[in-house]
């Protein structure tokens, strides 16, 4: 109580005083860097993303460079994360290999959103018989364990790099779906809408102009939720074994490793950081998530 | 200091300021009037004035990141006289207070029921709490009497009944039926029927006018309708943006008023069978933004009568007649030219 | 509410027809020939070509597609699912062989995270802002972010490897030994499995608690004067706890998927585990049967939820 009663005097000093701070104009940028954590994940972000992006400029050694000479290493000058089984230096793997993670579920979650906000706009829009068919394979999709369907789809089409990414792609895009049309359905009969109606606007150009930019918040928050989750299922998935193939370096495929035992009991350096980074990267783009949401979300005061 | 007997709550001199987003929003500043057994005492006042804080005050329930600065609230309650801003809000003395000595209804019955247990649960809960039963069986049974006093058909039906299957008016005496459980010494209404039809306002104002007689309760009503005023109250305050800037014996404000607020509220209501032909007087302007308050009278810069010297400060409390107060530079100014005449 | 669960089953029945359609399409387009998982393997190997032609006839694989799904789906409605591709063995054998260690493993973890998801989501509702607050948010955030299975090596490491408290992986059967027995076993995995669960529940039952404390009837139940203790408890959190069952609802698909690697890190002799190398076998049709059997478990439980959501809410009504 004491505590409160001291914050609420200095607010109330400086207010007195007549110090008042300063307020960004733009109310959902104002929020959104008001949100330490939010700062903070777009700041880890970045920086994992340039360090993977710019691997060379980190390392000297390549990521699928064999050197027998030196294999299961722990950390030294020569090699800061020590080596793998083979001799591959692993800080050069976690750096290519987050170039492979991250544009696998980047590039899964905006294709997956493109198809899923494009689908729902059509359909939320027009509705009638396209509308029905889309949403009933949408349900179908979803009532699936997405692991399990993902695992099914690998079954099908084999394992590769692009396969997984069509996988994905195909497996994420219903939630991107579901929530484009039903931003449609409720904007749809809003009277803006039936006075651009009124004007002659051809319903495509209404449904993708003027209603969709009202989803663009909830949009941005389910990239950021899909990346996450395409991201860790990429680890999952190669941790199984059955993601990417074992020779691209992926942050997966540097843990798959760690299914031997005295791999996990003694070379710690080869999942640990890995999996660190992994954790890291996921937890910054939550952040940037949260922040996201209650930035654009207008029913949170500001 | 002397007291008359009459008087349940003594509020003086109220501050209260609250401090969200690190901004401090002086809400109340300096609020003064009495309630009184058996008499109901309106505040009226846009929304916005503090009309809710001073209940909220009064019930130890204002927001967590607010605080009474100065003045004080007293409850003359079972022969003593208990200092409510001194009280901790969350307290167990308090808690004894709300519910037993006063209790509250608030605008919308029916966010104010929680869905998710029987109305007959949640009076009871009054009733158990504050030892105004001796078992569950008997509060249902004293909560089905309490339904019947307040006028809800089927009393016995109803009381196990979810506050979703009761209409707006059903709620609001239901709550009302809850507030009067332990017979509280005052009950604070705020906008009770702001949001129902007018039909049922009626009916709701006269089951208040009944436990007034009947318990002589001391009912503070919150309202933004001067028919309302009218209609019920005993004594009135109008307040303007976190001040009361008139006052006194409700017939004596409302035939007399005397500061240009209260005028211009009256004179802003159209009154019924007068036809086309009345003349309508806005008020202009917009309530001031209570970060960037005026420095002197809150309401100079929408007045008509406003001088420099409003500019100044708050115009002292001045008695336009016995128990009729205003604050009121143009008043005062008319007051003088009358005593030199 | 038997009516509406009726009702509701009914309802389940064309999506799962359209769903048995594609999972035998998904076992028809795998390569290699269908008589391969008609038929015992052992039988298959003692076989001439002209005895495959026959049986291939008489087990009507010449028929046209359509009337080969029919048959198909008409063995799987009397309990004939096919044999597996690696071992021979009928699918439902294997199901059944597998299935009790997997619904021990993840109606653990199910019950851990909703218990301790509600318990710590109300502690930090309640205590908002303070040190045990911020704790507990940045172990939920760490939760929902760190991929389940290197928390499990991680616990690995720790438990097995270094302390040697509990045992690497594996389960005892039920019939050999008593639960206390098996209990070591159990833990590290269901905890593991739960942890996700419980981060996310423990976040959004913080958030629906708040948002319940911040309602109109909360502010009328502290003007009756309860204790503040009762008051959060029970009208606080009596109304946030339906949105927070719906969402362990919604959760419980990603507790399947993740059952699938927990048992893999673990060696746990589950239907996931099963699954797992059925797919790295191409084992096509015990994949797609263990992928239809998800999907109804996913559509039950989601009956399952409305029922209770309904129990919970007294505005809710089933129909």
């Amino acid at each position: 109580m004491s505590s409160l009663d001291r914050k609420m005097d200095k607010i109330l000093a400086r207010e007195e005083a007549g110090q008042i701070k300063k307020r960004m104009k733009n109310r959902a940028l104002r929020k959104m860097f008001a949100n330490r954590l939010s700062v903070a994940g777009i700041i880890i972000f970045v920086v994992i993303l340039f360090m993977c992006c710019a691997a060379p400029l980190f390392t000297p050694y390549d990521a699928t460079k064999v050197d027998l000479r030196s294999i299961l290493q722990p950390p030294s000058a020569e090699h800061i994360l020590g080596t793998d089984k083979i001799g591959r230096d692993i800080w050069a793997r976690i750096l290519f290999g987050g170039r492979v993670s991250i544009a696998v579920g980047l590039g899964s979650a905006l294709i997956a959103t493109v198809l899923g906000v494009s689908l729902g706009t059509i359909a939320g829009y027009k509705g009638g018989w396209l509308d029905g068919i889309v949403m009933k394979v949408s349900e179908i999709m979803m009532a699936f364990p997405q692991m399990i369907l993902v695992l099914i789809l690998v079954t099908i089409t084999g394992q590769s790099l692009w396969n997984l990414i069509f996988i994905f792609s195909l497996t994420g895009w219903p939630s991107m779906y579901r929530m484009a049309r039903s931003q449609m359905l409720s904007l749809r009969e809003q009277e803006y809408v039936q006075a651009l109606k009124a004007f002659g606007i051809g319903g495509m150009r209404i449904a993708f102009k003027h209603i969709l930019p009202n989803a663009i918040g909830p949009i941005f928050v389910n990239i950021t939720l899909s990346t996450a989750m395409f991201i860790l299922q990429e680890a999952a998935l190669s941790f199984l074994g059955l993601g990417v193939p074992l020779e691209v370096a992926t942050w997966g495929n540097i843990l798959n490793v760690a299914q031997d035992l005295t791999i996990l009991k003694q070379a710690w350096w080869i999942w640990l950081p890995t999996g660190i980074a992994v954790t890291l990267f996921v937890i910054s783009i939550n952040f940037i998530g949260d922040g996201l949401r209650d930035a654009t979300d207008p029913s949170q005061i500001g | 200091m002397e007291r008359n007997q009459d008087v349940v709550v003594k509020v003086e001199d109220l501050h209260v300021n609250f401090y969200n987003n690190d901004r401090c929003n002086k809400v109340l500043r300096g609020v003064s009037f009495e309630l009184k057994k058996g008499k109901i005492m309106c505040i009226v006042g846009e929304s916005g004035c503090g009309k809710s804080v001073t209940a909220n005050s009064i019930m130890g329930l204002l927001p967590d990141l607010s605080r009474i600065e100065k003045g004080s609230i007293t409850f003359h309650y079972q022969g003593e006289d208990i200092r409510i801003d001194r009280l901790k809000r969350k307290g167990k003395e308090m808690r004894k207070l709300r519910g037993e000595g006063m209790a509250m209804i608030f605008q919308d019955p029916m966010t104010a029921l929680n869905p998710v247990f029987t109305v007959g649960y949640q009076i009871n809960e009054a009733l158990l709490y504050h030892n105004g039963a001796s078992s569950r069986k008997d509060a249902t049974k004293k909560s089905i009497q309490l339904l019947k006093e307040m006028g809800i058909p089927l009393p016995k039906q109803r009381v196990k009944e979810y506050p979703h299957q009761f209409s707006g008016g059903m709620s609001q005496r239901a709550m009302i039926a809850m507030a009067m459980s332990c017979r509280p010494k005052v009950l604070i209404a705020d906008e009770p029927t702001t949001a129902l039809d007018v039909t049922i306002q009626a009916q709701i104002f006269e089951l208040m006018l009944d436990l007034k007689e009947t318990n002589d309760t001391a009912i503070l009503l919150i309202t933004h309708d001067m028919g309302v005023v009218a209609e019920l109250a005993d004594d009135v305050a109008v307040m303007y943006m976190g001040n009361i800037v008139e006052s006194g014996d409700a017939r004596a404000v409302l035939t007399r008023p005397s500061h240009p607020y209260t005028k211009a509220l009256l004179d802003s209501i159209p009154v019924l069978g007068r036809g086309r032909e009345q003349k309508l007087e806005p008020i202009k302007g917009s309530t001031p933004d209570p970060y960037n308050r005026p420095a002197g009278c809150q309401f100079a810069p929408r007045c008509a009568y406003a001088t420099p010297e409003c500019e100044t400060g708050m115009p002292p409390e001045s008695m336009v007649e016995e128990g009729h107060m205003c604050r009121c530079f143009h008043h005062l100014r008319k007051k003088e030219g009358e005593a030199n005449d | 509410m038997t009516n509406y669960v009726i009702r509701k089953i009914l309802s389940l029945i064309p999506m799962m027809l359209v769903l048995s359609f594609l999972i035998y399409l998904g076992i028809e387009l795998m390569p290699g020939d269908a008589v391969d998982f008609l038929i015992p393997p052992d039988a298959l190997s003692t076989m001439s070509e002209t005895q495959l032609n026959e049986m291939r006839e008489s087990l009507g694989l010449n028929d046209p597609f359509m009337v080969r799904y029919v048959k198909w789906l008409g063995g799987v409605l009397h309990g004939d699912f096919g044999y597996s591709l690696q071992s021979g063995v009928p699918v439902a054998t294997l199901m059944k062989n597998h299935l009790p260690a997997t619904i021990e493993l993840t109606v653990t973890a199910l019950i851990f995270s909703s218990i301790f998801g509600i318990l710590f989501g109300v502690i930090s509702a309640l205590k908002k802002g303070s040190i045990l607050d911020q704790m507990l948010s940045v172990v939920g955030m760490i939760g929902v972010a760190i991929p389940q299975f290197l928390l499990g090596l991680i616990c690995i490491n720790a438990f097995a490897l270094h302390l040697n408290l509990l045992p690497v992986g594996g389960r005892m059967a039920s019939m050999d030994q008593n639960f206390f027995e098996r209990l070591p076993y159990l833990i590290m995995p269901a905890l593991v499995l739960g942890f996700s669960l419980t981060s996310g529940v423990m976040r959004y039952a913080r958030g629906s608690m708040l948002d319940s404390m911040g309602k109109d009837y909360m502010k009328t139940a502290r003007a009756k004067g309860i204790p503040e203790w009762r008051l959060n408890l029970l009208h606080g959190l009596r109304a946030a706890l339906t949105p927070v069952v719906v969402l362990i609802g919604f959760r419980l698909p990603m507790l399947i998927g993740g059952a699938v690697v927990i048992e893999e890190v673990f060696q746990w002799p589950g239907i996931g585990a099963l699954f797992v190398d059925s797919v790295r076998a191409q084992n096509t049709p015990l994949v797609m049967m263990i992928g239809f059997f998800s999907v109804l478990l996913v559509l039950i439980s989601s009956i399952i939820v409305d029922i209770v959501t309904a129990a919970l809410d007294p505005r809710i009504k089933l129909s």
